[in-house]
């Protein structure tokens, strides 16, 4: 339900954007595979938890470069996690990259503004953790510490989004995405219990949410754009 | 005003996507093995008749005295194997059983939860022996068959 009302925010503030100019873009087939700009973002919903959760820190970055109705999108993150109750406390900490095309179905908004479909390979080494204590009525009450070091997974996203133009070069952008494919390593001694860039290591299939501030470097201008004369304009 | 939707956005995704996350505290495993006897002449259910039944690590007695067609034996979780010595109408029997420890956290609120797996045999004494569950859980009632 919020993905739709994201959906609608976005989409009524990028539409408000439109209404303002009638703009027609020129053809510009010649040159249209050259990319026009890099954007780059920071995700803030990681930032956020960072800032108001103790014992948790994530930060992840996305950059991605156009090629006419295409983006190739390159994500890296970083997390760090611990989570205690009174007889166990496990941390894990790691890394991950994720790598995947996106298609513009927004290529001819003179903004450049983007509602997009992808996918993203995605790809991580962590290290976990856990300390804990046990009873048992029959052998006796014990403590053991266990941990996994440097395990790598990998698993696969569909992702869908917007990114759009706030000001200038400042952009505000949303990622909703379905993760699958991963390895929930049952058969370890330490079975994870959050895999970074994932989620839950327990879920075949998990959900993420990723709101992004970007910024736009232009590296050509993009499609050359008209302003029609509005009907009021005529009238005159 | 165009700042304040994507802030009030951005505070509801914060709050949304962390109370997504909790699991439920139902865990369903256990460390008990169950074992049950069957006759290996035509592989029917039977009962042995056993005195004690004793276990390296511990040196209380598991069971004495009973005439049991199924007993339920626990596993040390501290180790990947546990040894039972069955003192019984056949004699003295030991049965050696292994297995893997996986050990996770299922959250904050429930804690750890350990998981006995690939249940196998080492030594055993009697006449035969089947592993028929690899995973120990509540709901299976039978994880080995002895035969006598």
């Amino acid at each position: 339900m919020l993905r739709y009302l994201i959906s609608i925010c976005l989409v009524t503030m990028a539409s408000a954007a439109f209404s303002q100019k009638e703009k027609v873009q020129l053809d510009t087939t010649s040159r249209r595979f050259i990319p026009t700009g890099i954007r780059v973002g920071a995700d803030l919903i990681g930032f956020g938890k960072s800032f108001s959760k103790v014992d948790y820190k994530q930060y992840e970055f996305q950059a991605d470069i156009d090629f006419y109705r295409y983006f190739l999108n390159v994500e890296y993150g970083q997390m760090e996690r611990t989570l205690e109750n009174s007889n166990s406390l496990y941390t894990v900490e790691g890394s991950y990259f994720k790598v995947g095309p996106d298609i513009n179905f927004l290529h001819r908004d003179p903004d450049q503004s983007a509602l997009f479909f992808g996918l993203r390979y995605a790809t991580t080494t962590f290290s976990d953790e856990l300390n804990f204590s046990y009873t048992n009525d029959v052998f006796g009450d014990g403590t053991s510490q266990i941990s996994n070091t440097d395990l790598k997974a990998d698993w696969f996203e569909m992702v869908t989004g917007m990114k759009v133009k706030m000001w200038k070069f400042i952009w505000l952008g949303y990622t909703a995405r379905f993760k699958f494919g991963i390895d929930t390593f049952e058969r370890n001694e330490l079975i994870p219990h959050e895999i970074p860039g994932y989620g839950r290591a327990d879920k075949n299939v998990s959900w993420g949410f990723n709101y992004y501030l970007i910024f736009r470097i232009p590296l050509r201008k993009g499609p050359q754009t008209i302003e029609l004369p509005s009907t009021d304009d005529l009238n005159k | 005003m165009k700042i304040v939707i994507p802030i009030l956005i951005l505070s509801a995704a914060i709050s949304l996507t962390s109370c997504l996350d909790d699991p439920d505290c139902n865990s369903k495993t256990t460390n008990f093995v169950n074992i049950k006897f069957y006759n290996s002449d035509n592989n029917e259910p039977d009962t042995l008749n056993i005195n004690k039944v004793t276990t390296q690590g511990t040196d209380s007695v598991l069971f004495s005295e009973v005439e049991a067609s199924y007993i339920k034996l626990p596993l040390r979780p501290d180790t990947v194997q546990t040894t039972f010595v069955f003192d019984s109408e056949l004699g003295i029997d030991t049965l050696i059983l292994k297995y893997n420890t996986n050990t996770r956290l299922v959250s904050e609120d429930c804690g750890i939860e350990m998981v006995f797996s690939d249940l196998d045999y080492v030594r055993s004494d009697f006449g035969s022996i089947k592993i028929v569950n690899k995973i120990l859980v509540e709901q299976v009632t039978e994880d080995v068959k002895i035969f006598n």
